[in-house]
């Protein structure tokens, strides 16, 4: 058994994680990142569309100002107002440090970046590489990382437990699957930088390992949620598969179409049609459904048509690439003349780790949890609201991968070693814990039996509608399945590289994490951005222009409501 | 359809062919896809993967004799009903499929 000691800890090595990473090591911090993906493979890769920020105002007659403004309407006035308008200010200069490490971005002929119309942006703000800025930004920042001296790369270390005693941060229990062991992680400060969940769910854009396990471990180690009720669904995401194409596919001029033909989103959004919010298309494309008038896929999955035929072919190849090849190769349709066959699916969790403007973690009760960070996805620093705007994630995951990763080398600068004998301990709990599983060869039900459950649950009462009593069934199947959880089958005996134990152990932290999901949008008796019940269609701001939070005391979940910072923007009718 | 699949197993130096037998409803599955339901069967198999929509790499094997992406490769791509599959050459084994990096 091994304690390493260091002074930051990052989990997870997607743009927020390696963010976070260089800028504590440009503070002279020693660095560990913990990932459970091998090499640049973290979600972020996958990212096509862009990234936001006002970096050219002259050009469009942009303003950070305006972002801010479309980010706090985008979200369904839940947004925190002083969280968005820091955003806005701080997002370019994350372009251009994206820039100076060797991202592409793509330009006009003018020299100038290229700039694309996202749903709910008032401005062209988007800047992208192809449609396939993820990879680019993924390539060129893991490369950066893995020539910092001091960062060190811990790959398929899979985090089992976040340390905290008293209130104090101590480190992360992590299993090495090449070595098949339980290491120890102590550090003065640490970064959750995991990303989302979307695995909880059957229909998902994201990749295979965004399972959402370390919600679930931020609330045992006493840290609180926020807002997990608003799960945004991408609505342009490949029948049957849920791969996803991007919005920069209607941002370049591509429509929705129903078994009619028609361009239904003038029911629906009659101002910015396609280019509407993913909440207000989602639910559009639903809707057509609902009412008859989709296409039916063989798998007996509604979806409806994406529409880029009379896009310029030339202009197709160079600015949407991957919409091409993911549509032969995953769906077999040719865009140029074929439609493309597109449903909504789960896309980002715009709740999460409860922190404050800084991405500091806090209890329900608004203390900090010293010495711990969260960025990235797997946050709630307040920023998207009930609904997160297309592009606005990859800025927030560079803005603030940025500040906590300097914030958290501030401070263990100024602190003291922590001792790592706490460490050990907790080693040798989690140890005993795993050894314990792996003796489980006669128990139940296999993971992927319990995951594939999970997943119906929340495919069938936590979608794009809602309602009240879909999702009180769905928490008794959810605490049933639990149970379940506890009496499950390995049948891999063996430590290294154990799949089946990486998989309990996700479930482990997931299931929770949708305890949360559920509980908040039972309890949320409105519709609100990517939250609609069918129950209850009207937003209420009287009694839910609030937030939600969600922690563990004596045991049970608990849940709490916070207001929201409003200060520049009353709410209004959301129209587009 | 049924199909058959010789999956190269084991750690380094000690590595053996496990072969599985699968029906297959939709010639269009991945090969990925395949190897998700030879774990709903075996569940120690162990294999690499991440984004599936041919991004980012993880899930590059040798399948029929050509290094590719497990995620990328469809059932009616390989043209045939026995696939074979093994990890990349020339890299130290982990654990089945899974090699040093």
């Amino acid at each position: 058994m091994e304690v390493l000691k260091y002074d930051v800890v990052v989990v997870g090595s997607g743009l927020a994680g390696l963010r976070a990473a260089a800028a504590a090591a440009a503070a002279g911090a020693e660095v560990a990142v913990l990932t459970k993906v091998s090499g640049p493979r973290s979600h972020s890769i996958s990212a096509e569309g862009g990234m936001a920020a006002v970096v050219d105002p002259a050009k469009t007659g942009d303003s950070p100002e305006l972002h801010a403004y479309d980010t706090v309407k985008g979200g369904d006035y839940l947004v925190d107002q002083e969280v968005a308008v820091q955003f806005a200010y701080e997002a370019p200069r994350e372009v251009k440090f994206l820039e100076s490490i060797g991202v592409p971005w793509n330009r006009d002929p003018d020299g100038s970046y290229s700039l694309r119309l996202f749903g709910g942006m008032s401005k062209p703000r988007t800047l992208f590489v192809k449609d396939k800025t993820g990879f680019y930004i993924m390539t060129a920042l893991y490369k950066y990382v893995k020539g910092l001296p001091n960062v060190h790369l811990y790959e398929e270390h899979f985090v089992t437990r976040i340390v905290v005693r008293n209130g104090v941060f101590l480190g992360f229990v992590a299993y090495d699957m090449r070595r098949g062991e339980l290491k120890g992680f102590a550090a003065k400060a640490g970064v959750l930088a995991a990303g989302g969940g979307g695995r909880m769910f059957r229909t998902t854009t994201m990749g295979y390992l965004n399972t959402g396990e370390v919600y679930g471990y931020a609330l045992r180690a006493g840290a609180a949620l926020r807002d997990m009720e608003f799960v945004q669904f991408h609505p342009t995401a490949l029948v049957p598969s849920g791969i996803l194409i991007s919005e920069a596919a209607r941002a370049e001029g591509g429509y929705l179409v129903n078994r009619l033909g028609e361009r239904f989103m003038k029911r629906y959004a009659p101002e910015r049609m396609e280019l509407a919010p993913r909440d207000v298309v989602s639910r559009a494309i639903y809707m057509e459904c609902a009412q008859g008038r989709g296409f039916t896929h063989e798998s007996g999955l509604c979806y409806v048509g994406l529409d880029v035929r009379h896009i310029d072919e030339k202009r197709l190849k160079e600015r949407l690439p991957q919409l091409l090849e993911l549509s032969k190769t995953y769906a077999g349709v040719d865009p140029t003349r074929d439609l493309i066959p597109v449903r909504p699916a789960a896309h980002y969790f715009m709740g999460g780790v409860y922190t404050d403007a800084q991405g500091r973690v806090l209890t329900a009760d608004g203390r900090w949890i010293r010495g711990l960070w969260a960025a990235g996805e797997v946050a709630s620093v307040g920023l998207h609201g009930a609904n997160r705007l297309g592009s606005n994630s990859l800025s927030e995951c560079a803005v603030w991968g940025r500040l906590t990763g300097e914030a958290a080398a501030d401070y263990a600068k100024s602190t003291p070693s922590t001792p790592s004998g706490m460490l050990t301990e907790e080693v040798k709990r989690e140890e005993e814990r795993v050894h314990g599983l792996l003796k489980r060869e006669r128990g139940g039900e296999t993971p992927s039996s319990i995951a594939r459950e999970l997943q119906n649950i929340m495919d069938e009462a936590a979608g794009v509608v809602r309602h009240g009593s879909e999702l009180s069934k769905a928490l008794g199947r959810l605490s049933a399945l639990q149970k379940r959880l506890a009496d499950i089958r390995i049948s891999d005996g063996g430590l290294v590289y154990n799949m089946e134990l990486r998989e309990v152990l996700e479930l482990d932290g997931a299931v929770l994490a949708a305890q949360t999901i559920l509980t908040g949008a039972l309890l949320r008796q409105e519709s609100r951005g990517s939250h609609y019940r069918l129950d209850y269609p009207q937003r209420e701001d009287k009694s839910w222009l609030r937030h939600t939070l969600y922690y563990i005391y004596g045991g049970s979940l608990l849940v709490a409501k916070r207001e929201v910072n409003i200060t520049r923007w009353m709410p209004e009718v959301r129209r587009y | 359809m049924e199909v058959t699949i010789h999956v190269k197993r084991g750690t380094q130096g000690r590595q053996y062919y496990q072969s599985y037998r699968l029906e297959v409803e939709n010639p269009n599955v991945t090969v990925l896809d395949l190897l998700f339901k030879i774990r709903g069967i075996d569940g120690s198999l162990s294999f690499r993967y991440a984004c599936r929509m041919g991004v980012c790499g993880a899930c590059a094997m040798v399948i029929n004799g050509v290094p590719r992406l497990a995620c990328a490769i469809k059932l009616s791509d390989l043209g045939t009903k026995e696939i074979f599959i093994e990890p990349l050459k020339g890299k130290n084994i982990i654990k089945d499929l899974v090699t040093d990096t």
